[in-house]
């Protein structure tokens, strides 16, 4: 008799369910057939005064109808939903503008030191910064510039007007007084880098600036050799630009260096095939570089001939203006923001 | 230094052609700025023979000659007093541009044809001689090109010689040894002996220690002429004019040997020749014609009454070489290094001399001179040699260096052979002597730049070919970089403040005293630099805002609205350190949609300091009169009740002074303040078990009553069931105004009742009553 019912609701209800237009009659058609109060239900609920065997034909049979009309109470319901929606009243035109949403611009400079400290870190080194205006001493005696030199003709240089004082300060004119005043406090083996601001007193124009960044690598050890900093150069601008660079040397002096040498690259535009930016020779000029010299390494306290490493330098701003083929350098400075939106 | 690749073909024997040379130099010495064909202007120019000379029919001062240019006799019309059958001369033929742009064309003159021109000294671009024609040796080869044969066909090296090889680099010589050496080749001059010589009559006194070696000729019977052919096209090749014979001999030893050399009109010296200190209030008239007043450190060339030449530097006008000197003084000479710089930058005055003085000389150099120049004031001038002094009171000792085997492969990285060692340093004219784990290497005192083993490393390291080390990874210990956090949290800002929409800029570091003043600023209290570019960067900023700032005003040009910030250094003079330098974030806003941008920046500020851990933040106004800070719209931000920052609109009475007209709102930190707790670590809270209820309040209070302490009202008054309030309406009217407040009641262990929120809630409205006689607003 229940096997019957149930059979007799099932198709009662699948029947009633066609007909409903609504959402308002699916719910009231939702209350009916699958509600706490339903015919089914209840007949679900009174299992327990049945016999055994007929609780083994009406369990399952009411079980299976309940998920066969809720199912079909799902689709109809999609339907319906789908129906009721007008989707051209809901069109919008994708193709306007969004809401406008400020996005900041890091300084390229400030793009190419983090990309190359994160060379550096990676492959172990210390990050270090030390003094925008710096001493006579730190910026040329202890790196083996003695007053009088011609060899400080090098480097035109700002001074800072004093009131007595026995030192004279001047803006650095390179990143390299950092290395006696890390080597002072540390001890081999080291492997540092120094990025930062440095100020020569020249005039500026398309290619020079007398305020720029600059980036400095000091490697210390028993035995850091020539052919480790080549190693070291050669890796750095691999990564840097992202294709095999390869490195030449050329005899330099230095005063802080012993062997000096300028180092060039590989053009990265040309592959060194020779191209205009390279002037045809497939190298570009990139920096200086040489063998630590042991009377600075005597100016830091470490003992004559003991240590030896290599330094190199090189310009942050320089790296920017190869990478983003930026040609006037006297827009890193500018605080053009037509400028530094590009980046 | 610009070099002649024949001169150094010639001196140094090298088989290379000039682009080899310039990559030997590249790769292995010196750096190569250009190699360019000297410009002599002289195509078309050959050698002629005259055949015959008539006079001009028409003229009386030309003359009609026949001249075998080779390719054939051409009739050329010449106007020299000296032209003269059988002379072998130059001569331009139709086509020819010579220096100074002058045409040659077939041409007539007076009726006859002229089909050529035979040419003077002058007109070929070498010496004064314009009075005649330049006669040429005999054997000079007809139809031969006239550049060829005197050699300035040529091309030029520009060399960057560096700082430390002035000894011997900027000279002839020294470069064709340095040629030599790359070769392998030990390249050495025989220098002959100079002979006896009485004693130079004019005696020579050392009297200061800045000169430690003084000789001098007295040559008499100079003749003022002007100097050979070879000599002259060799100084037209080295850019310097030929003046008379015995001033071309002292420039040719200066470009040969490196040697300068100073020639004294010897009949102008009084008494002996005095190498001396200046004394104070003497002063000298230069050749140039300036006259300087000397300083006691300056050396100075004097004779018993008077100074003669500045040492080293110039000589002076009273005893310069006139056309109508006969008796000459040379001098050649060594002074100090340090006390020539000194001298030369005290007076603005860099010349030939002074530019190798300062970079160190070679007392051994400077005698390998004497019996040439002997010979040439003799064959070029005539002169006869009156008397000699060499005073050399302590003769240099050439050093020596303990250099071991192992140093240049230890150094390099790569293995160097001992016999490479050996043959490499013989060839730049070392000795060297092999012991038992060293070589014993004695340097000759020309090379002043080589002092010790390491110096000795780079001859051997350039000599071998930097191309052919080897790239090798260096080895070394694993170990954990230290880490810098002012530069991690340098980092963290700006990208922080970039995704927060802030566009990042750089400035100088300098600026100048009339932008201090609109900033109302006490240039007292700056850094200034002695020797700025302009005034407009002479001073070093204060603080970062003031140079940022500026470039609103260039920025307004293009935007209305924009927000950036700059994290630099700003430098305040200290007395005790001297310099106060640390690092500082400012940041600058406008936005011409928004009439309280303090509002829109301040709003940015409080979420920048959440990201930089900062706890309890409050902001105070500020009044200050002289400041650049808007007194009734900046404050003070506090974190913890410490000043970390300011934050304000800058006072239109600074931004009218740029000429700005617009709102710009600023904050500035230093970052060391901003950094304070950046090191601290969140400590989570766990989740509300209980639901929050939330009621709005609004109350009505005098105008004078700042948000600021209604909301420290809130906080004392509503604690603890009071968790969060948010000011969501203000209304201003006339004496009055009115704040809305979303107030959300709650606590940890239990949802709570409404009678529990009313007693809060009536709590507040009594104390904001009493305290600020405010009433609820319904």
């Amino acid at each position: 008799m229940s096997q019957e019912k149930i059979k007799q609701i099932e198709k009662e209800g699948m029947a009633s369910l066609q007909a409903v237009q609504t959402i308002a009659d699916l719910e009231l058609w939702e209350i009916k057939y699958l509600g706490r109060k339903s015919e089914l239900n209840d007949i679900l609920k009174g299992l327990k005064g049945l016999t055994p065997e007929e609780k083994k034909i009406i369990g399952p049979l009411g079980n299976t109808v309940k998920q066969s009309l809720f199912r079909a109470f799902g689709e109809t319901k999609e339907i319906l939903l789908e129906k009721s929606i007008d989707w051209e009243a809901e069109r919008i035109d994708v193709t306007a503008p969004g809401v406008p949403s400020l996005r900041g611009h890091l300084h390229p400079v400030t793009q190419v030191e983090h990309e190359i400290e994160d060379i550096f870190s990676e492959m172990g080194f210390v990050i270090a910064d030390g003094p925008e205006i710096e001493t006579e001493h730190y910026n040329f005696d202890v790196l083996n510039i003695p007053a009088d030199h011609p060899a400080r003709d090098m480097q035109d240089t700002f001074w800072i007007a004093s009131s007595g004082e026995e030192e004279k300060y001047l803006p650095r004119t390179q990143t390299s007084p950092m290395q006696v005043r890390y080597m002072e406090t540390h001890t081999p083996p080291l492997h540092v880098i120094v990025p930062g601001r440095v100020f020569r007193n020249e005039s500026t124009d398309a290619s020079h600036e007398h305020t720029f960044h600059q980036f400095e690598c000091l490697m210390v050890g028993d035995d850091i050799s020539v052919a480790n900093f080549k190693w070291m150069a050669e890796t750095f601008f691999s990564r840097f630009f992202g294709k095999k660079i390869d490195i030449r040397l050329r005899p330099s002096f230095f005063p802080f260096t012993e062997p000096s040498f300028e180092f060039d690259i590989s053009c990265t535009l040309c592959d060194a095939k020779g191209c205009a930016v390279c002037k045809q020779s497939g190298w570009l000029e990139l920096g200086g570089a040489g063998m630590v010299n042991q009377k600075v390494f005597e100016s830091a306290g470490y003992l004559r001939g003991k240590y030896q490493g290599f330094a190199w330098g090189f310009g942050a701003t320089r790296l920017a203006m190869m990478k983003y083929k930026i040609t006037d350098i006297r827009l890193f400075m500018s605080g053009d923001l037509r400028f530094i939106r590009q980046f | 230094m610009k070099y002649s690749y024949n001169k150094l073909v010639e001196l140094s024997k090298t088989k290379k052609t000039v682009e080899e040379l310039s990559k030997l130099f590249l790769t292995r010495a010196f750096e190569v700025e250009g190699v360019e064909p000297f410009k002599h202007h002289l195509e078309n120019v050959v050698i002629g023979s005259v055949l015959e000379v008539e006079l001009h029919p028409n003229a009386d001062k030309l003359k009609i000659t026949r001249v075998d240019t080779g390719d054939m006799v051409r009739q050329i019309v010449c106007g020299a007093p000296n032209v003269d059958k059988g002379q072998k001369v130059a001569v331009a033929l139709p086509g020819a541009k010579l220096p100074g742009n002058i045409e040659i064309k077939e041409t007539e003159i007076r009726g006859e044809v002229s089909q050529g021109m035979i040419c003077s000294e002058r007109e070929l671009g070498f010496g004064e001689g314009h009075t005649g024609i330049l006669v040429l040796p005999d054997d000079a080869p007809i139809g031969t090109s006239f550049a060829e044969y005197s050699g300035l066909s040529d091309s030029i090296l520009d060399l960057k010689i560096l700082p430390d090889r002035g000894a011997d680099a900027l000279s002839y010589r020294g470069l064709a040894r340095e040629i030599g050496a790359l070769e392998g080749r030990n390249l050495s001059f025989e220098n002959e002996p100079l002979g006896e010589y009485p004693e130079n009559p004019i005696g020579i006194d050392i009297a200061s220690e800045k000169c430690s070696r003084y000789a001098g000729f007295l040559f008499e019977n100079v003749q003022q002429r002007t100097s050979p052919l070879p000599l002259q096209s060799f100084l037209l090749r080295n850019d310097v004019r030929s003046i008379s014979a015995p001033v071309d001999i002292t420039n040719f030893f200066l470009l040969e040997y490196g040697q300068p050399m100073h020639a004294f009109d010897a009949d102008r010296i009084e008494g002996k020749i005095i190498v001396r200190q200046a004394r104070a209030g003497e002063s000298l008239q230069l050749l140039s014609g300036d006259a300087i007043s000397l300083d006691v450190e300056d050396l100075v060339i004097a004779d018993e009454k008077k100074v003669l030449a500045l040492a080293g530097v110039m000589g002076g006008m009273s005893s310069a070489i006139t056309e109508k000197t006969t008796r000459v003084f040379l001098e050649i000479a060594l002074f100090d290094a340090v006390s020539i710089r000194r001298t030369s930058v005290r007076h603005h005055l860099s010349t030939d001399a002074s530019y190798r003085y300062e970079r160190g000389l070679d007392a051994h150099t400077l005698s390998d001179t004497f019996a040439l120049s002997l010979k040439l004031f003799g064959e070029y001038c005539g002169a006869t040699v009156a008397g000699f002094t060499d005073v050399y009171p302590s003769p240099l000792q050439p050093k020596t260096i303990v250099f071991p085997y192992g140093l240049p492969e230890k150094m390099l990285g790569v293995p160097v052979e001992k016999n490479f060692i050996q043959s490499c340093l013989e060839a730049f004219g070392c000795e060297v002597k092999a012991e038992k784990e060293s070589f014993v290497v004695t340097v000759p005192t020309r090379r002043i730049d080589l002092e010790d083993e390491w110096n000795l490393v780079e001859e051997i390291g350039r000599t071998f070919g930097y191309e052919n080390i080897s790239i090798t990874a260096p080895k070394f210990e694993l170990s954990l970089p230290e880490e810098n956090q002012a530069k991690r949290f340098e980092r963290k800002m700006k990208e922080y403040l970039s995704s927060a929409g802030f566009d990042e800029i750089m400035t100088y570091s300098f600026y100048g005293a009339s932008d201090a003043e609109k900033y109302s600023l006490d240039l007292n209290n700056h850094l200034t630099l002695i020797n700025p570019l302009s005034p407009e960067l002479s001073l070093l900023r204060p603080s970062v805002l003031l140079t940022a700032l500026i470039k609103a005003k260039d920025n307004f040009r293009y935007f209305d609205s924009f927000q950036y910030f700059e994290y630099g250094s700003a430098y305040v003079r200290d007395k005790k350190t001297f310099v106060n330098e640390e690092k500082q974030l400012a940041l600058v806003v406008t936005d011409a949609k928004n009439d309280n941008p303090f509002a829109f920046l301040k709003g940015k500020v409080v979420s920048l300091l959440d990201f930089a851990h900062q706890k309890n933040v409050s902001f105070e106004a500020v009044a200050q009169k002289e400041s650049i800070w808007h007194p009734s719209r900046s404050a003070h931000i506090l974190s913890n009740g410490k000043v970390i920052g300011t934050i304000g609109e800058i006072s239109p009475r600074v931004l009218t002074k740029f000429g700005v007209k617009r709102r710009i709102v600023c904050a500035l930190f230093p970052a060391k303040d901003l950094a304070s707790s950046f090191a601290s670590v969140v400590e989570a809270q766990p989740l509300p078990k209980f639901p929050y209820a939330v009621r709005d309040i609004s109350l009505t209070f005098p105008r004078n009553v700042t948000v600021g302490e209604v909301e420290q009202l809130l906080r004392e008054t509503g604690a603890p069931l009071l968790k969060h309030f948010e000011l969501f309406d203000v209304y201003e009217q006339g004496e009055e105004k009115s704040l809305a407040f979303h107030l959300s009641f709650g606590a940890d262990d239990r949802t709570l009742s409404s009678e529990e929120m009313d007693s809060v809630f009536d709590r507040i409205v009594a104390l904001a009553n009493e305290q600020f006689e405010a009433r609820l607003k319904l």
